[in-house]
């Protein structure tokens, strides 16, 4: 399962499909996760100055190749955060689609007072569930994480979602041990959704 | 700093960004109109015993208008341009800077604390009138403590829109008494008495006056925290800051002034005692002309403003010690934050535990809450604005002295200059001043210990600086940089062994 649709599940709740983080939280941090796997495609770079992105024919899966090619699109260079703060606007809703369209959510409307509800929910629990637990068991059990893992973990502690897992107890583990061993674009990816959350908190919009 | 046009993501940011007004109403909500005449001037008359504070709003106006001028030439060049103390360490010095972060801390949360004290009187009061009930302050207190709590916690800002409504309502109903006060002179005659300076320059009071009306403009320095957020930051934040300056002026100086026409000049101090501990004199004047509903009116607005400021202050605490924290200037367990709310809530219970036990001690102390909690607590607190106004316009001539970075030599040099010889000749004057603020004798150690309460944490603030020098050079390059500087390096591999605070 791709990066983003991982995070996507480990941010939501199995059962209800709730958020679990803030809004702008759940935003930078699936924004992130896409331009991970885009990173990951060899397709962009992240770096302080800015995302670079490779001119090259797009990726299979549809919603990768629209972020590939609105990064193509720019005429200039932009800074991590504020490609962050655009693909976080819609990040939520995309990678749902995809989900759905994977089969692993479903839309479900519940007829309210006013009007229709509409929201994602897992189709398993189980499903739902894996991703989180698969990691924090290899974190518990010190052992090393694979590639994808360990930018998930990254990205588990950037968005303070390590709080509502209780994953800080876990001895010796931080953001910066979990990221020490990737290559640099993904660290300043991390790095930099770890801020955009943080710049979140402490601002009022 | 706009990009061209052609790209997607710049005009989808764009539109996200904050405009002036946008701004200047942030500011505004802080300042709320009827409770800075209403509690903060006329707590000041009945005090300090002084008809001028509408001269005093104008002078002090003035000053801030100067001071803007190098604070916001100075925002567009630094990071973090949402605090006084990163002006400070960027300007005087890191250990300045940290010394200034705990005088910003306690004034906030001064100020912050003391708005229980008025709003458990005037809505006691406001109780009293419609409905008859007779309630402790400290009760008031403790059910508005609880609420901001909650909010803080959760992050639920109050709404933007219904504090644009309440504000323009605020403003209207005080135009309107003014248009009423002035119309119904006591005297027979509108009288300028106000605005003579023999009423303000008088030896032992001209101090006070001057902290009272800088407490009153507290909240106008919010703009530049937006300077990231905004459409342009060249414009945008000056002109919201210029923009709420000036209606802050305008309107105080005019109601003031109003106020003094109403009562008559020589009235007025004996009227503001007699009503200062119900906060009610606006509405006594208003009363009689308009009758009862207009009076209470403004009541309930009066209780909706001081409620929507304690609400923005305790905010606006919780986010500087977030942003401390980061840093590592305070405890890193203060930058603990809720995932769920995006609220910084170790820093947000810090001042909620603050408020519980000043709220407390007062009331089992059976101290006055007008007097003893809103006055002094809350002059204390604009007593270290007036500080941080000071050194922060000392910051920015220095600042500009290293580089001129392309500022004129009014913006760099004169204005900053100007300000900072008034401010500080103006906090030099309180602190001889302060006895006869506080209305005690100058005996009394009270008058000592509140105004020297910043001079400890300022020392403390530089001698722990200079350790951190030591210690964690790292820490202490960042000092000042708010919440960039608790970043996670990126720039090599830290070893897996060394723990690093997320």
């Amino acid at each position: 399962m791709p990066i983003a649709d991982e995070f996507y599940l480990m941010t939501h709740d199995d059962v209800s499909g709730d958020s679990r983080l803030h809004a702008k939280a759940v935003g930078f941090g699936l924004a992130a996760a896409l331009l991970a796997e885009l990173c990951l495609l060899d397709l962009v770079r992240p770096a302080v100055e800015g995302v670079a992105v490779r001119q090259a024919p797009p990726p299979p899966d549809a919603l990768l190749a629209r972020v590939h090619g609105q990064l193509l699109a720019e005429p200039q260079l932009h800074p991590a955060r504020d490609w962050l703060a655009f693909l976080g606007r819609t990040a939520e809703a995309d990678i749902a689609v995809r989900l759905t369209a994977a089969g692993a959510l479903q839309l479900v409307e519940t007829r309210r007072l006013l009007g229709v509800q509409r929201r994602f929910m897992p189709v398993s629990v189980n499903d739902a569930a894996w991703p989180a637990a698969r990691i924090i068991g290899r974190l518990r059990r010190q052992e090393d994480l694979v590639l994808p893992d360990r930018i998930l973990a990254g990205l588990v502690f950037a968005t303070g979602l390590s709080n509502t897992f209780a994953w800080d107890d876990v001895r010796g583990r931080s953001l910066a041990n979990i990221i020490a061993v990737l290559d640099e674009p993904l660290r300043v990816l991390i790095a930099e959704t770890e801020l955009a959350v943080s710049k979140g908190v402490a601002t009022l919009t | 700093m706009s990009a061209p046009p052609s790209s997607a993501l710049s005009s989808a940011l764009a539109a996200d960004r904050l405009g002036s007004a946008s701004v200047a109403s942030f500011a505004l909500t802080a300042a709320a109109p009827l409770m800075v005449i209403g509690g903060v001037i006329v707590a000041g008359w009945a005090n300090i015993q002084v008809i001028g504070f509408p001269l005093g709003i104008l002078i002090i106006g003035a000053a801030l208008a100067l001071f803007t001028v190098g604070y916001v030439a100075m925002s567009r060049h630094i990071r973090n341009a949402g605090a006084f103390y990163s002006y400070i360490s960027q300007g005087l010095g890191r250990p300045a800077g940290v010394g200034a972060a705990l005088v910003a801390v306690l004034s906030y949360n001064l100020l912050q604390i003391g708005l229980y004290g008025i709003f458990g009187v005037a809505t006691g009061g406001l109780l009293n009138v419609m409905f008859g009930w007779d309630i402790s302050w400290w009760i008031i207190a403790l059910v508005g403590w609880a609420l901001t709590t909650v909010l803080g916690i959760s992050r639920v800002e109050l709404n933007s829109k219904v504090l644009l409504v309440l504000l323009g309502a605020e403003l209207l109903i005080v135009l309107i008494y003014d248009l009423v006060f002035l119309a119904n002179p006591a005297d027979g005659g509108v009288s300028f008495a106000a605005f003579n300076p023999d009423n303000l320059f008088i030896p032992g009071a001209l101090g006070a006056v001057l902290v009272v009306t800088v407490t009153g403009f507290t909240g106008f320095e919010a703009g530049p925290v937006f300077s990231e957020e905004s459409r342009d930051s060249r414009r945008t934040i000056a002109l919201a800051t210029f923009g709420g300056l000036a209606v802050m002026v305008f309107v105080y100086a005019l109601t003031s002034w109003s106020l003094t026409v109403a009562t008559g000049p020589d009235n007025i101090v004996a009227q503001s005692q007699e009503h200062a501990a119900q906060a009610d004199l606006i509405f006594a004047l208003a009363g009689t002309h308009l009758g009862a509903v207009a009076a209470d009116i403004g009541n309930v607005l009066l209780v909706t403003s001081i409620f929507a400021a304690m609400v923005s202050y305790h905010n606006t605490v919780a986010r500087y010690t977030f942003s401390l924290a980061r840093e590592g200037v305070l405890p890193r367990s203060l930058a603990r934050t809720g995932a769920r709310s995006g609220a910084p809530v170790a820093a947000s219970v810090l001042q909620s535990v603050l408020g519980f036990v000043v709220i407390a001690v007062y009331a089992l102390a059976g101290w006055d809450p007008f007097t003893h909690l809103f006055f002094w607590l809350g002059m204390t607190g604009g007593f270290g604005i007036l500080l941080l106004l000071a050194a922060t316009s000392v910051a920015v001539v220095v600042y500009f002295a290293k580089d001129k970075r392309g500022e004129n030599v009014w913006t760099r040099l004169v204005a900053p200059i100007l300000a900072a010889a008034f401010l500080i000749w103006a906090a030099q004057q309180t602190v001889r001043d302060y006895g006869t603020m506080l209305m005690v004798e100058e005996t009394d150690p009270v008058r000592w210990i509140l105004p020297g309460l910043y001079l400890v944490l300022a020392v403390v603030g530089i001698v722990w600086a200079v350790v951190l020098r030591g210690s964690n050079p790292a820490l202490y390059q960042g000092i000042g940089r708010g919440v960039e500087a608790g970043q996670v390096n990126t720039a090599a591999a830290a070893p897996e062994a060394e723990k690093v605070g997320v």
